[in-house]
C-alpha cells in the first residue's frame, strides 16, 4: 500500500466476536477500509450486518461480551494497543460519534447546554463561563435558532431534527479529526432528513473533517460518500469509490439491492427483491455468506464450499466474489 | 385491475380528530386532523403521505376506533352505515372483521407470549362461530399465504426476523377476509431488500382478495409505487391528492409542499446534481396551528409570489429569527381543496396553486 495522500483512518483485518450461549459470534470478520483525511466513507448495509459493530470497534465502545481484534490506526497511533484509559481522550476528542437515536443518547434529566459543556470541559482545559460560549457558537453554527435559550432545554423539549442537531454540535465541540454517523437521519422525516445532510456536508467543508457514514439508504451514500463498503454477514463484499459503485455494482449483493430500490422513475409493477433473509450469525452457510440468496448462486462450485475474499477485480475496485469478472486473475490480498 | 364504476367502499367527509391536552390551568387541543375528506373504492389503495406529526396514522386509527381519549367529528360511511363514534359492542361485531390494520413495529405488534399460529388464530376464534378444528385448518393456509411455512405456526415471534414477523402481522390482518386493510407504515421499519418482498406481497394479496389498502407511509416514492391515488397531508390537512401515476410527473405537482417533499428525497445517483435547496424550519405545533395556510411560514412559493403583489397585499410577519414578507391570502385565509385545471381528480389547497408552473 502506497500512502500517496494523508490516510486519517485505517482499519485492517478487523474481526469483532461476541461470546454468547450459543458460542462464539462473528459479528465483524476481517473487514479493512482506509479513509483519506477530509473524504466521506460510507459502510452499507442491512441491519445486522456488522456496519455499527465496526464503528464501535473503532472507538472501543463494545459490550464486556465483545472482543476484537486487529489493527485500527488514527493518524499515527494505534488504537487497537491503546488502553481504555488512554482511549477516553480519543473517544468525543479525535474522534465525534453521532448516533441513530438522539432520544436515546442524550440524557433526558440534563438540559442540552450542559451537556455540551460537559463534552467540552471533559476535553478541554477551560472556564465554565467559556465552554458555555463556545457551547452557544456550536449550536448557532449547526443552525439552532435561539441557541441561548435552547441551551436550557431538555431534550424532549426539542423535536427529532433538532436534537441531532445538538447531537452534532456536541460531537463537533472539541474539534475531531474524525466524525462517524451512524444512521444519523434514519430516525428522521425526509425535509429535515435533507437539512442534516446539507449540514453535515457545509461542516464537512469548512471543517475538512473526515467522515465515517454509516447507513443503509443507498440514496443517502450517493450525496454524501466518496468511497463506499458494502458489508453482508460481517464482511465486506464490495469496495469502491461511489460513482464507480454505483455505475457498475459487480458483487450480486450490492446488484440486488440496487434493484429492490424504490427510485422516484418507478414504472415497475413489481419490485425486483433479493429473496429470503439475512442469515443469522450463528448458523452462517459454508462458503460465500451469501450464495443462499444469489441469483448466480453456484455458478462457481467453490460458491457452496470456500469464502471469497477481497480482490482488486478493477483499479480502485474490490470484490469478494468468484462470479465477478476477472476475480481470478486478481491479487489475492488487497 | 381497476374498474371505472367502482363503487366507493369508504367515504370519509369531514373527518376531524382532536385530542384534549392541559397547559397548566388551559384546556387546549391538539389539532391532529381536520376536515379531511376522501373515498377509498374497492380494490384500490390510497396512499397518505406526509411528515410525523401531519396527522396520517390519526386519520388511520380514529376510522378504527383505536383513539378513546380523541374527540372525533365528522362522517365516515363504509358503505352506507357511519364508523364513527359507534358503540364498542357494534364496532366488535360489525366493523372489525371488515377492516384491519398492519402496524409499523412488526416485533411490538405481536404478542411475545403466543405462538404464531395461536396469533393467527385468535381473529378467527373471536369473530367467526368456528370449531376450533376448522381453524387450525385455516391457519396453515394463511402462513403459505404470506409466504411463510405452516411449519412455522408453532414458534414465538422472537423466531422470526423483521420481514418475516411484519408477514406474520399480515396474515393475522387478512384472516377474517377484510374488505378494507389500514397498512400504518409497512415497510419503514425494514431493510430495502426486504421491502420490496413485503410490498410485493402486498400487492399480490390485494389482487387475490380484491383488498382496498389505506396505505399510510412517509417516503413518498414508496406511496408513488404503490398507491393508485395519493393524498399529502400537512398539519392535519389534506393539502394535495391527485392519481399516483399523475404526479410521477414532478411538473404537475402542484402543492409548494408536495413539491418540497419531492425535493428532499435523496436520489441514489452519485452523478445527481445536489444542490436542492432544503425547506426550511420545521412543522408548527398543531396545538396552535398557524392562521390561514398551515404552509405560510415555511412556504418558499408564498415568499416568492409576495415579491410580485402590491404591498397593499402583502404582510410582513416574524419567523424565527427572521421576518418574511407574504401574500396577504395566505396568512388571512385556509386555502380548501380546489380541482386543478387539466386533471379532474387532481385537487389541491393553495392560494397559488396555478403559480406553482413557473
Amino acid at each position: 500500500m502506497t500512502t500517496t495522500y494523508d490516510i486519517l483512518l485505517t482499519v485492517d483485518d478487523l474481526q469483532t466476536c461476541f461470546r454468547t450461549e450459543a458460542g462464539l459470534l462473528r459479528a465483524v470478520d476481517g473487514v479493512s477500509f482506509e479513509i483519506p483525511r477530509g473524504q466521506t466513507f460510507a459502510l452499507v448495509g442491512e441491519s445486522g450486518c456488522g456496519k455499527s459493530v465496526t464503528a464501535l470497534s473503532i472507538l472501543k465502545l463494545l459490550p464486556p461480551a465483545g472482543i476484537s481484534n486487529g489493527l485500527i490506526r488514527l493518524g499515527d497511533d494505534e488504537l487497537d494497543r491503546l488502553t481504555d484509559w488512554e482511549m477516553q481522550p480519543v473517544r468525543g476528542g479525535r474522534i465525534g460519534m453521532i448516533f441513530q437515536e438522539p432520544m436515546t443518547s442524550l440524557n433526558p434529566v440534563f438540559t442540552c447546554g450542559a451537556q455540551i459543556v460537559e463534552a467540552i470541559r471533559l476535553h478541554r482545559e477551560c472556564s465554565a463561563r467559556e465552554a458555555r460560549k463556545h457551547a452557544i457558537d456550536l449550536l448557532d453554527q449547526v443552525g439552532i435558532a435561539d441557541p441561548a435559550q435552547r441551551m436550557k432545554e431538555y431534550p424532549h423539549q426539542l423535536s427529532g431534527g433538532m436534537r441531532q442537531r445538538v447531537m452534532i454540535a456536541m460531537a463537533l465541540s472539541c474539534e475531531p479529526e474524525l466524525l462517524i454517523a451512524d444512521e444519523p437521519t434514519t430516525a428522521l422525516d425526509v425535509t429535515i432528513q435533507a437539512q442534516i445532510l446539507e449540514l453535515l456536508r457545509k461542516i464537512q467543508r469548512e471543517r475538512q473533517l473526515t467522515l465515517l457514514l454509516i447507513t443503509h439508504d443507498l440514496a443517502v451514500v450517493a450525496e454524501m460518500a466518496d468511497s463506499v463498503g458494502v458489508m453482508y454477514a460481517g464482511t465486506m463484499v464490495e469496495r469502491t469509490d461511489v460513482k464507480q459503485l454505483f455505475a457498475n455494482p459487480l458483487h450480486p449483493y450490492t446488484q440486488g439491492l440496487f434493484r429492490s430500490l424504490v427510485t422516484m422513475e418507478e414504472t415497475r409493477e413489481r419490485l425486483d427483491t433479493i429473496p429470503g433473509s439475512v442469515p443469522h450469525l450463528s448458523a452462517l452457510p459454508v462458503g460465500c455468506p451469501f450464495h443462499p440468496r444469489c441469483d448466480k448462486g453456484q455458478t462457481d462450485a467453490r460458491c457452496a464450499t470456500c469464502r471469497p475474499d477481497l480482490r482488486e477485480v478493477a483499479p480502485g475496485h474490490f470484490c469478494a466474489c468468484y462470479v465477478a469478472p476477472n476475480y481470478d486473475n486478481a491479487e489475492p490480498k488487497p | 385491475m381497476t374498474n371505472s364504476d367502482n363503487p366507493s367502499l369508504l367515504t370519509v367527509n369531514d373527518l376531524t380528530v382532536r385530542f384534549p391536552v392541559r397547559q397548566g390551568f388551559e384546556h387546549r387541543y391538539v389539532h391532529a386532523v381536520e376536515r379531511v375528506s376522501f373515498t377509498l373504492e374497492r380494490g384500490r389503495t390510497l396512499g397518505l403521505v406526509g411528515e410525523s406529526g401531519s396527522g396520517k396514522t390519526t386519520v388511520g386509527r380514529s376510522l378504527l376506533g383505536l383513539l378513546p381519549t380523541a374527540k372525533i367529528h365528522g362522517e365516515a360511511l363504509l358503505e352506507d352505515s357511519n364508523i364513527l363514534n359507534i358503540s364498542h359492542s357494534h364496532r366488535r361485531r360489525s366493523l372489525t372483521p371488515r377492516m384491519q390494520m398492519i402496524f409499523q413495529d412488526p416485533a411490538g405488534s405481536l404478542n411475545p407470549r403466543m405462538t404464531v399460529g395461536n396469533i393467527i388464530a385468535e381473529p378467527l376464534r373471536c369473530h367467526r362461530k368456528l370449531t376450533s378444528g376448522n381453524i387450525w385448518k385455516r391457519v396453515p393456509d394463511l402462513l403459505t399465504q404470506v409466504g411463510l411455512s405452516p411449519a412455522y405456526a408453532s414458534r414465538y415471534p422472537h423466531e422470526f426476523s423483521g420481514g418475516q414477523r411484519q408477514r406474520i402481522g399480515i396474515a393475522r390482518a387478512i384472516a377474517l377476509q377484510p374488505d378494507i386493510v389500514i397498512c400504518d407504515e409497512p415497510v419503514s421499519a425494514l431493510d430495502v431488500s426486504i421491502q420490496a418482498q413485503i410490498l410485493n406481497l402486498l400487492k399480490d394479496l390485494q389482487d387475490q382478495l380484491g383488498l382496498s389498502y389505506l396505505f399510510i407511509a412517509h417516503n413518498l416514492a414508496v406511496v408513488r409505487h404503490f398507491a393508485d391515488d395519493v393524498a399529502v397531508m400537512y398539519l392535519g390537512r389534506i393539502v394535495e391528492r391527485a392519481p399516483a401515476d399523475h404526479i410521477m410527473d414532478i411538473t404537475n405537482v402542484r402543492h409548494p409542499y408536495t413539491r418540497s417533499l419531492l425535493a428532499s428525497i435523496p436520489l441514489p445517483d452519485p452523478t445527481a446534481h445536489v444542490g436542492r435547496e432544503p425547506l426550511t424550519g420545521e412543522m408548527p405545533s398543531p396545538i396552535a396551528p398557524p392562521t390561514g395556510c398551515a404552509f405560510h411560514p415555511r412556504c418558499p412559493l408564498a415568499r416568492k409570489v409576495a415579491t410580485t403583489l402590491p404591498e397593499d397585499q402583502t404582510v410582513t410577519i416574524a419567523s424565527g429569527d427572521q421576518e418574511l414578507t407574504l401574500p396577504r391570502t395566505c396568512v388571512d385565509a385556509i386555502p380548501t381543496l380546489e380541482p386543478v385545471s387539466g386533471e379532474s381528480h387532481h385537487t389541491c389547497a393553495c392560494h397559488f396553486a396555478n403559480a406553482t408552473q413557473d
